[in-house]
C-alpha cells in the first residue's frame, strides 16, 4: 500500500484562483506581427499567453500560437480577426497588459508591459 | 560552548505537508526553488528555499520523490504563500495538482539514534542505507541524515500509523521531546526555523549549499549569483548563552550595534537564543542585554 496509498487516502486540492475578466492591449505592430506569424492559419489556430513560475521575479510569460483546444477554462479575445486566449488561472495576473512589437536586431520581438506586476526583470520576461 | 549530548530522543515534527502529484510537478517546483531537484531519483530526499525576488528566504523546505509523486514539508507559518505559488506557477498545459496533506502524513526525527534499535523496534533493515534515499517499510518511510550532531532518522508515517509508530518509540528507551526541549535542542545544534531565517539571505543563515549556481533562473537567482561572485557576508549567526531569558526582537545594544534575536528559550535556569549580529561585531566573546551578560558564539557550518 506504501505511505501514500490505502483507502481512505484522499486529500483536498489547491486550486482557488481569482478569476477576473480579461482585457487585453494590442499595438498595431504587435497585431501586425502575430498576423504575420499566424500565417492564414487564423481559422484552426490561437495564440495563448499564460504565465507560470520561474525566471528571477517570479513568474515567466509564455505565448503560443496552437491549435484551438477547445478547452472552457480559457477566456476569448478577439484581436484584429485572430482569437487570444488567456485562462482562467492566469486572468488576474494578465488582465490589463499591453502587447507591443518591437522590430529591433537585438531584443526585439513581442513585448508585454504588465500593470499588475510590482516589478519585472531587465530581461523583460520575468514579472512578479 | 560543548553542549552535553542527550540520550536518542524523538520530536514529532510541526510542518505543513503538500503532496504534488502528476508528471509535471519536478519542473514546476524546480522553477520555483533554489535549489536544483530535477535531478533527484526516485525515493530520495533534498532540502529547498524558495526564496524571493531579493533572493531573502520565504520559506524552507524538505521534498521527498515518493514514486512519481512530490511530498514538500516546509514551514506551517508560510505553507498558504508557498502553496499560492505552485497553483499560480502551473502552467495550462502542465499536469501537476497540488492536494493538502497536513494531517495525514507526519514526520517524527529520532536524533542521535542508535541504528540498531531502529532495526529492533520496527523490523526495518536500514543500517546501510544512504543518507538521504528513502527507505520503505510497512506503510513508513524511513530516512537518514548524518549531520555535525550526529544521525538523525526520520520516519515519515500516515495520520492512521502515528499513534501506533509513537506508542513503540514511547515504550523503547527513546525520550519524547515536547516543542520546548525542541526549542532547547535546535539552538544548541544551531538548527535555524523559518522563524529565524524569514526575510535573511541563505549565506546568513549558513544555507548556501540549498543555493544552486548553476540551474538557471529562478526566484532571487541573480542576487544569489552577485552575492556568490563578489558578495560581501554583512550578517552572520550566532548563539547567545546567558542566565536570564532573552526576548524575541530586535534590539540596539550601546557599544555593540543591532541585534536580531530570533529564537529564544530559558530552560534549567539557562537561557538560549539565536541571534544575527553584524560581522564587524562578531569578535566580542560577550553581550550586554537588558542588564545581563551573555557569552557569544558564532555558529559554524551545519
Amino acid at each position: 500500500m506504501g505511505l501514500l496509498g490505502g483507502e481512505g487516502f484522499s486529500l483536498p486540492v489547491v486550486s482557488e484562483t481569482e478569476v477576473v475578466d480579461v482585457d487585453l492591449n494590442f499595438t498595431e505592430s504587435a497585431i501586425a506581427a502575430l498576423k504575420q506569424n499566424m500565417a492564414g492559419d487564423e481559422q484552426s489556430h490561437v495564440l495563448i499567453i499564460s504565465a507560470q513560475s520561474g525566471g528571477c521575479s517570479g513568474y515567466l510569460y509564455d505565448m503560443k500560437i496552437i491549435e484551438d483546444p477547445g478547452n472552457d477554462g480559457f477566456q476569448r479575445i478577439d484581436i484584429g480577426g485572430i482569437e487570444v486566449l488567456v485562462h482562467n488561472k492566469d486572468s488576474s495576473m494578465l488582465s490589463g497588459i499591453n502587447i507591443d512589437f518591437k522590430e529591433t536586431l537585438m531584443g526585439g520581438g513581442f513585448q508585454i508591459v504588465n500593470p499588475n506586476a510590482d516589478r519585472a526583470c531587465g530581461c523583460g520576461q520575468s514579472f512578479g | 560552548m560543548s553542549p552535553s549530548l542527550p540520550k536518542s530522543e524523538f520530536f514529532i515534527r510541526n510542518e505543513a505537508n503538500t503532496l504534488i502529484q502528476g508528471p509535471d510537478s519536478l519542473n514546476v517546483l524546480d522553477r520555483i526553488v533554489s535549489t536544483k531537484i530535477n535531478d533527484m531519483p526516485d525515493l530520495s530526499r533534498r532540502n529547498v528555499l524558495f526564496c524571493d525576488y531579493n533572493g531573502r528566504i520565504c520559506d524552507v523546505g524538505t521534498i521527498y520523490t515518493i514514486t512519481g509523486n512530490l511530498l514538500i514539508s516546509s514551514s506551517n507559518s508560510q505553507k498558504e504563500v508557498t502553496r499560492r505559488k505552485l497553483v499560480d506557477g502551473t502552467s495550462w498545459d502542465e499536469e501537476c495538482e497540488i492536494l493538502v496533506a497536513d494531517e495525514a502524513l507526519f514526520r517524527i526525527s529520532i536524533f542521535h539514534t542508535d541504528l540498531e534499535e531502529i532495526v529492533e523496534l520496527f523490523g526495518a533493515d536500514i543500517c546501510d542505507i544512504d543518507s538521504d534515499v528513502l527507505f520503505e517499510k510497512d506503510d513508513h518511510l524511513f530516512v537518514k541524515s548524518e549531520t555535525t550532531y550526529g544521525i538523525t532518522m526520520d520516519i515519515l508515517v500516515k495520520f492512521e500509523n502515528l499513534e501506533n509508530i509513537v506508542s513503540i518509540l514511547r515504550e523503547s528507551s527513546l525520550v519524547e521531546m515536547d516543542s520546548n526541549g525542541w526549542e532547547n535542542f535546535r539552538i544548541i545544534h544551531g538548527i535555524t526555523e523559518i522563524c529565524d531565517s524569514l526575510g535573511n539571505l541563505p549565506d546568513e543563515m549558513r544555507l548556501t549549499n540549498l543555493v544552486s549556481n548553476d540551474k538557471g533562473c529562478y526566484p532571487g537567482q541573480e542576487i544569489h549569483a552577485r552575492l556568490e561572485s563578489r558578495g560581501r557576508k554583512i550578517k552572520c549567526l550566532c548563539r547567545l548563552t546567558g542566565d536570564s531569558p532573552l526576548t524575541l526582537g530586535k534590539q540596539k545594544i550601546p557599544g555593540f550595534g543591532t541585534i536580531s534575536i530570533s529564537s529564544a528559550n530559558f530552560s534549567g535556569g539557562r537561557a538560549l537564543a539565536l541571534a544575527l549580529i553584524k560581522i564587524g561585531n562578531s569578535t566580542s566573546e560577550f553581550i550586554h542585554i537588558e542588564g545581563n551578560n551573555y557569552t557569544i558564539e558564532i555558529m559554524g557550518d551545519p
